[in-house]
C-alpha cells in the first residue's frame, strides 16, 4: 500500500438544482484513497455515493471543494482534460454494464485497449487474455445480447481493467445480478485488484460485500459517516449474503 | 384519455421540432412544385384559349407557292370547312436602324376586326393601316422591343422587286406568331426575325400576288373530320405547290406553347412525387423511432384500456402535422410561384391577357397526396408496436441483437478497429433503412443532374451549330431557286473570300401509309462552310446512293435501312421519286433527308437548284456586304453566324437561371432533410452507445466521427446512385424534348454537372448536420449510466 494518496478530496460539496429546490448531494467530504486499496462504499439510497464516484471519475464536477488525482487537480479541469483523465487513468464498471451491443465481447474490450495503445505511457493488457482471466475465454466472439447478465458484467470489468487503469470505479456492479453471479463478478474485481494492484472503489447496497474490502466507507446524507479498515479481508466466495 | 393523448402529442411534437420542420420543408417543396406547375399550366391553358378566341385562331393551315383567288370557292365547298381566309405572305431581308446585320421580316397581309377575318392582330400600341395605305406597317411586339423600334420609325426593305420604306404605325401580337423561326435558322431570334403586317391588299400587291395568294387559314365546323379536310385540301392544292395542309397539332406556335405547358405538367408529377416519397420515408423514420422509444408507454396505455384507434389517431396526427404545415406553406408558395411563373411565361409567349386565379382543386389534390404520403409513412411505422400484446409492449424493447451476419464475414476482419466495426454494423443492421436513407440523399444529386445537365447539352449544341455545323460567316437564302450563275456574282461581292451553294428543297417523304414533310438537302462532302453534324458533334457522312435519313425521321416513318421511300417534291409539279434508305444518322435536326449535292438537281428534275449560299467574308467588309445583300431582289434572308450565336446565348441564359436557382434549393432541401432526420434518428438510437464511449474516454471528436461516419456512408452510397438516377431523368427529358421536332437535344452530362450533383447535396447535408454536432456536445453522460437500454 502506497503512502501517497491517489485521490485527495477536500471539503467536497455538490448541490443539484431542481427548479427552485436545492438538493445537496454531498456536503463537505474529506477523503484520501491510496494505491492498491480495495474500497467498498456503503450507504442508503440518495446518500451521495454515485455523486462522489462520478466526481472522482471525472464525469461530474463538484459545486465546491477540491479533488486531486495524484498531482492533477480535477476541479476546474475542462471537458477535454477530464476526457483525457478518464481515458488514461480510470476504468468504470456500472450497474447496467454499458456494453456496445454491436460489438462482441473481445471487441468491446479492444475498443478501450485500442485507445490506450495510442496513448504514450500506457501498456494495455491483451483483450483475449483479460477475458480469459475472468473466465470468458470461450465467449470472446459473443455479442452482449448473447451473454448472461453476469457474463456481460465480467466483459465490462475486463473492458475496464484491460487498459491497466490506475483506478477502477464500480457503481453497484452486482446490483442487477443474483447472488452467485454477483460473487463471480466480485471475484473478478478482486482478481483485477490483486493482479494489477489497481485502486478499486466499489459502491454497493450489500453490506456483506464489506467483508472482502481493505477499507469500508459509509455515507449518510452526503457526508462520510464512518471510515473503517478491515484487517482480514475474506475471499468473495466466502461472503455470506 | 383523449385529453391525455392530446397533451402528449403536443409534448412529442415540441420534442421533435427539428425533424418535423425538416419534413415540413420537404413536403412544402413538393407541394409548391405541384401547385405551381399545375396551376401555371392551367393559367396558361386558359390564357391560350382566350387568346385563340380573341384572334380567331384557325384550325387548319396551308402554304402554297401561288394559287389564284378563283380556287377559293371550291375550297369553301369542302365538307367540314367553315371559313377560309387567303392572304399573301413572304419573307424579305430588312434594314433595321441600330442593327448592324440585316434582319428578316415576314410580310403578312392583315385586315381590321370589322372584316371578321381569321388571325386578327392584337394591337399593343398604335393603330392598324387604313385600307389601301401601302406604306403603313404593324410590327410584331417581340421584334419591336428587341430592336427598340418605336411608332413612327421607318424600316427599309426590298419587297417584290422594289425598295420600300415602311412607316411603323402599330405594334401588335397574334397567336400565329408566338414562336417564329426565320428561314435557314434553327431557333427563334426576335432581334433578327420579326413580322410586319401590311394592309391585305397592299401586301398582295407588294409581294406580286394580285388576285392570288400563298397562305390559307381555315376554320372547321364543329365535329368536322380534320384529317379528311386536310386530305381534301392537299388534293385541291397539289397543282399549286402546296407544302401540305396541317392542323394546330403541327402549327409551330401552337405546338411550342402547348409543349411548354405539357412539360410543366409532366414535371408537376415527377418532382412532387420524389419529394412526397422522401417525406413519407422521413415520417416513417422519425415516427418509427418515437414509437419504439415509447413502446412501454404504448403498452401501458393499452393495458389501461386505451383503444387501438385512439393510439393510431395519436401517432397518425404526429405524422400529419408536418404534412399539413408543409401543405399550407407549400400551397401558398405554389400559388405565388404559379402566378409569377405564369406572368413570366405569358410575357415570353406575348399573350395579350392573363387572368390570374387560384385553382382550389389543385390545392386539394396536393393536400390529399401529402396527407396520404404522411399516413403511409406513419401507419407503417406503427404497425409493429401496436400489434404487440400490452404485456409484451410494456417490457422495454429488447436490445438490438447483432450477430455475425453476411457483411461481417465479408468485411468484418478486414476492418481492424472496433470503431469501424461499429459503423459498419450500424449501417448493415437495418439495410432497408440505410438503402432508403442513402436514396433520399441521392435524390438531391438526381435533381441537380436532371435540372442542370441542360447546360452541358446546350454547350454541345452550340458547338454543333456554330463550330462544326455552320462555318459560314454569312448565309443567304434565295426567294426562288437559282442557277449556277448566281455563284460568281456572290463571289464578286465585297469581302467575300469563298462561296458554297446550298441546295434544299421541300419534299414529302412517304413510307407505306406514313408521311412527313421535310427538306431534302443536297450535301457536298467537299463543302467547308457547312456540314451535317451528329449529336456527338462529329460530321455525318451522307451515303453516295439512295437517301440518308435522320434516325428520328426513320422512326416517324417506320423506315429502316434498305426500305423504299417515296419523295414527293412540293413545288407544284407533283413529281415523285422512289429511293432506298441507305443510312440512318443521328443528326441534330432530327427530321432531315440527305442526298449527295450533285444528285439533287437530277432528282428534282431541273438543271440546278441553288436555294441559298454560304459565304466566308473578311471581317472588315461586313457592313458593305450587308448593304449589297439587302438590296438584292433575289435574296429572301441574310443570316449572320455571330448574330445567331449571340441570340442563342441570350435565350439560353434567360431560360436557365430561374430553373437553376429553384432546383438547387429543392435538391438541397431533399438531401439536407434526409440526412438531418437520418442523423437525428441514428443519434437517438446511438445516444447510449456514444455516451458510454465518452465515459470510457473517447473524445467528442472521436464520437462525432462514429455518427458522421454512418451519415457519410449514406451520402457516399446515395450520391453516386442519385447521379445515375439523375442521368435517367435527363435521358427521359431529352426523349420528351423531341416532340417539337425542330432539333434534337444531345444528352450530354459533363464533369461539372456531376460535380455539382455531388457538391450541392453534400454542402446542404454538411449544414444540416451542424445541429447534430451541437446535440452530440450535450450528451448526458451520467444519465445513461442510470438506466438500462
Ligand atoms: N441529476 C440530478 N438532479 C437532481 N438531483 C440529483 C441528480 N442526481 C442525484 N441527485 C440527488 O442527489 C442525491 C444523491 O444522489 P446519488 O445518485 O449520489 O445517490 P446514491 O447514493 O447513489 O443513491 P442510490 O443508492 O439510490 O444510487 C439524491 O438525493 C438525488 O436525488
Ligand atoms: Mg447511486
Amino acid at each position: 500500500m502506497g503512502t501517497d494518496a491517489v485521490f485527495q478530496a477536500r471539503d467536497l460539496a455538490k448541490i443539484y438544482h431542481m427548479g427552485e429546490v436545492e438538493v445537496p448531494a454531498l456536503r463537505g467530504v474529506d477523503l484520501d484513497l491510496f494505491a492498491g486499496e480495495f474500497v467498498v462504499i456503503l450507504g442508503p439510497s440518495g446518500s451521495g455515493k454515485s455523486t462522489l464516484l462520478n466526481i472522482l471519475g471525472g464525469l461530474d464536477a463538484p459545486t465546491s471543494g477540491s479533488v486531486r488525482f495524484r498531482d492533477h487537480a480535477l476541479t476546474n479541469a475542462d471537458e477535454r482534460a477530464l476526457t483525457q483523465y478518464r481515458r488514461e487513468h480510470v476504468g468504470f464498471v456500472f450497474q447496467f454494464y454499458n456494453l456496445i451491443p454491436s460489438l462482441t465481447a473481445i471487441e468491446n474490450v479492444a475498443l478501450v485497449t485500442s485507445l490506450a495503445v495510442s496513448t504514450p505511457g500506457m501498456r494495455p493488457a491483451d483483450p483475449a487474455a483479460t477475458l480469459a482471466l475472468l473466465g470468458l475465454g470461450e465467449r470472446l466472439d459473443s455479442f452482449p445480447a448473447q451473454l448472461s447478465g453476469g457474463e456481460q458484467q465480467r466483459v465490462a470489468i475486463a473492458r475496464a481493467v484491460a487498459k491497466r487503469p490506475d483506478v477502477l470505479l464500480c457503481d453497484e456492479p452486482t446490483g442487477a445480478l443474483d447472488v452467485e453471479t454477483g460473487k463471480l463478478v466480485l471475484e473478478a474485481l478482486r482478481i483485477a485488484n490483486h493482479e494489477f494492484g489497481t485502486l478499486t472503489v466499489v459502491i454497493t447496497h450489500n453490506a456483506s460485500v464489506a467483508g472482502m474490502a481493505d477499507r469500508v466507507l459509509r455515507l449518510r446524507s452526503g457526508a462520510i459517516a464512518s471510515d473503517e479498515r478491515n484487517a482480514n479481508p475474506i475471499a468473495p466466495g466466502e461472503l455470506v449474503w | 384519455m383523449r385529453r391525455y393523448l392530446d397533451r402528449k402529442l403536443w409534448r412529442d411534437l415540441r420534442k421533435h421540432l427539428g425533424p418535423l420542420i425538416a419534413i415540413a420543408i420537404v413536403v412544402s417543396c413538393g407541394e409548391a412544385a405541384f401547385v405551381a406547375m399545375r396551376s401555371m399550366a392551367r393559367l396558361l391553358t386558359a390564357a391560350q384559349a382566350d387568346y385563340y378566341r380573341d384572334v380567331r385562331f384557325p384550325d387548319v393551315f396551308v402554304q402554297v407557292r401561288r394559287a389564284p383567288n378563283a380556287v377559293l370557292p371550291a375550297l369553301r365547298a369542302i365538307p367540314g370547312i367553315s371559313r377560309v381566309d387567303a392572304r399573301a405572305t413572304g419573307e424579305v431581308p430588312l434594314r433595321v436602324p441600330g442593327l448592324r446585320e440585316p434582319a428578316t421580316a415576314r410580310i403578312v397581309g392583315t385586315r381590321g376586326p370589322e372584316a371578321r377575318a381569321l388571325n386578327l392582330v392584337v394591337l399593343r400600341r398604335g393603330r392598324r393601316p387604313f385600307p389601301g395605305e401601302a406604306d403603313a406597317a404593324i410590327i410584331s411586339d417581340g421584334f419591336a422591343s428587341a430592336n427598340g423600334i418605336v411608332l413612327g420609325d421607318t424600316l427599309g426593305a426590298v419587297i417584290g422587286d422594289r425598295w420600300r420604306n415602311l412607316r411603323v404605325v402599330g405594334v401588335g401580337v397574334t397567336a400565329e406568331f408566338v414562336f417564329e423561326i426565320g428561314p435557314g435558322s434553327m431557333f427563334p431570334d426576335p432581334r433578327s426575325y420579326g413580322v410586319i403586317w401590311l394592309d391585305a391588299d397592299a401586301a398582295a400587291d407588294a409581294l406580286g400576288f394580285g388576285g392570288a395568294w400563298n397562305d390559307l387559314a381555315v376554320t372547321l365546323t364543329p365535329g368536322a373530320d380534320e384529317a379528311a379536310v386536310i386530305a381534301a385540301l392537299d388534293a385541291e392544292l397539289a397543282r399549286y405547290g402546296t407544302l401540305g395542309a396541317y392542323g394546330r397539332g403541327r402549327h409551330p406556335s401552337h405546338l411550342f406553347v402547348t409543349e411548354e405547358i405539357r412539360q410543366n405538367r409532366t414535371f408537376a408529377f415527377v418532382l412532387p412525387l420524389i419529394f412526397l416519397a422522401v417525406a413519407a420515408f422521413l415520417v416513417h423514420l422519425v415516427l418509427g423511432r418515437v414509437v419504439r422509444q415509447q413502446r412501454e408507454q404504448v403498452g401501458t396505455l393499452k393495458a389501461f384500456g386505451a383503444p387501438a384507434h385512439e393510439l393510431v389517431r395519436h401517432y397518425a396526427l404526429f405524422g400529419l402535422v408536418p404534412a399539413v404545415v408543409g401543405t399550407l406553406v407549400g400551397g401558398g408558395l405554389g400559388i405565388w410561384m404559379a402566378q409569377g411563373l405564369a406572368e413570366i411565361y405569358a410575357e415570353f409567349f406575348r399573350f395579350p391577357r392573363l387572368e390570374l386565379r387560384i385553382y382550389p382543386t389543385e390545392l386539394v389534390i396536393a393536400a390529399i397526396i401529402a396527407v396520404v404520403a404522411a399516413l403511409v409513412g406513419a401507419l407503417d411505422a406503427l404497425r409493429g408496436t401496436l400489434a404487440l400484446p400490452p404485456a409484451e409492449a410494456m417490457r422495454p424493447e429488447p436490445p438490438a441483437t447483432f450477430t455475425h451476419g453476411f457483411t461481417d464475414r465479408v468485411v468484418g476482419d478486414r476492418l481492424g478497429s472496433p470503431v469501424a466495426k461499429m459503423i459498419v454494423r450500424g449501417i448493415t443492421h437495418r439495410p432497408w433503412r440505410t438503402a432508403l436513407g442513402a436514396f433520399g440523399i441521392g435524390l438531391g444529386a438526381a435533381v441537380v443532374v436532371a435540372g442542370t445537365f441542360g447546360f452541358d447539352s446546350v454547350a454541345r449544341m452550340r458547338r454543333i451549330l456554330f463550330e462544326v455545323g455552320l462555318r459560314a460567316d454569312v448565309s443567304v437564302v434565295f426567294a426562288e431557286a437559282q442557277g449556277v450563275r448566281v455563284l460568281p456574282s456572290l463571289a464578286a461581292l465585297p469581302g467575300v473570300t469563298r462561296v458554297e451553294p446550298v441546295r434544299e428543297v421541300a419534299v414529302r417523304v412517304r413510307h407505306a401509309h406514313r408521311s412527313r414533310q421535310t427538306a431534302l438537302i443536297g450535301v457536298d462532302p467537299a463543302a467547308r462552310l457547312r456540314q451535317v453534324v451528329g449529336l456527338d458533334a462529329r460530321a455525318v457522312t451522307v451515303a453516295p446512293a439512295g437517301v440518308t435519313l435522320s434516325a428520328s425521321l426513320g422512326r416517324v416513318l417506320d423506315a429502316r435501312v434498305g426500305d423504299r421511300v417515296d419523295l414527293e417534291f412540293l413545288d407544284g409539279r407533283e413529281r415523285r421519286v422512289a429511293l432506298l434508305v441507305a443510312a440512318l444518322v443521328d443528326d441534330i435536326s432530327g427530321v432531315g433527308a440527305y442526298v449527295g449535292a450533285e444528285r439533287l438537281p437530277g432528282l428534282v428534275g431541273v438543271g440546278e437548284v441553288i436555294t441559298g449560299a454560304d459565304l466566308a467574308v473578311e471581317a472588315g467588309a461586313m457592313d458593305s456586304l450587308y448593304d449589297r445583300l439587302v438590296h438584292a431582289p433575289a435574296v429572301q434572308a441574310v443570316l449572320v453566324r455571330d448574330a445567331m450565336r449571340r441570340a442563342f446565348d441570350e435565350t439560353v441564359r434567360a431560360n436557365f437561371l430561374i430553373v437553376l436557382i429553384t432546383l438547387v434549393a429543392f435538391a438541397g432541401a431533399l438531401s439536407a432533410g434526409t440526412i438531418y432526420n437520418a442523423g437525428r434518428v441514428t443519434l437517438s438510437e446511438r445516444t447510449r452507445d456514444l455516451a458510454s464511449l465518452r465515459v470510457l474516454g473517447f473524445t467528442q471528436r472521436e464520437v462525432a466521427r462514429i455518427l458522421f461516419g454512418e451519415l457519410a456512408f449514406l451520402a457516399a452510397v446515395g450520391l453516386p446512385v442519385g447521379l445515375v438516377v439523375g442521368v435517367g431523368f435527363a435521358a427521359a427529358t431529352v426523349a420528351s424534348f423531341g416532340a417539337t421536332e425542330l432539333f434534337r437535344l444531345p444528352l450530354v452530362i459533363g464533369p461539372r454537372t456531376l460535380a455539382a450533383g455531388i457538391v450541392i447535396p453534400s454542402v446542404a447535408a454538411a449544414f444540416a448536420v451542424i445541429p447534430l454536432r451541437h446535440r452530440l456536445e450535450r450528451l448526458d453522460l451520467i444519465g445513461v449510466l442510470k438506466t438500462r437500454e
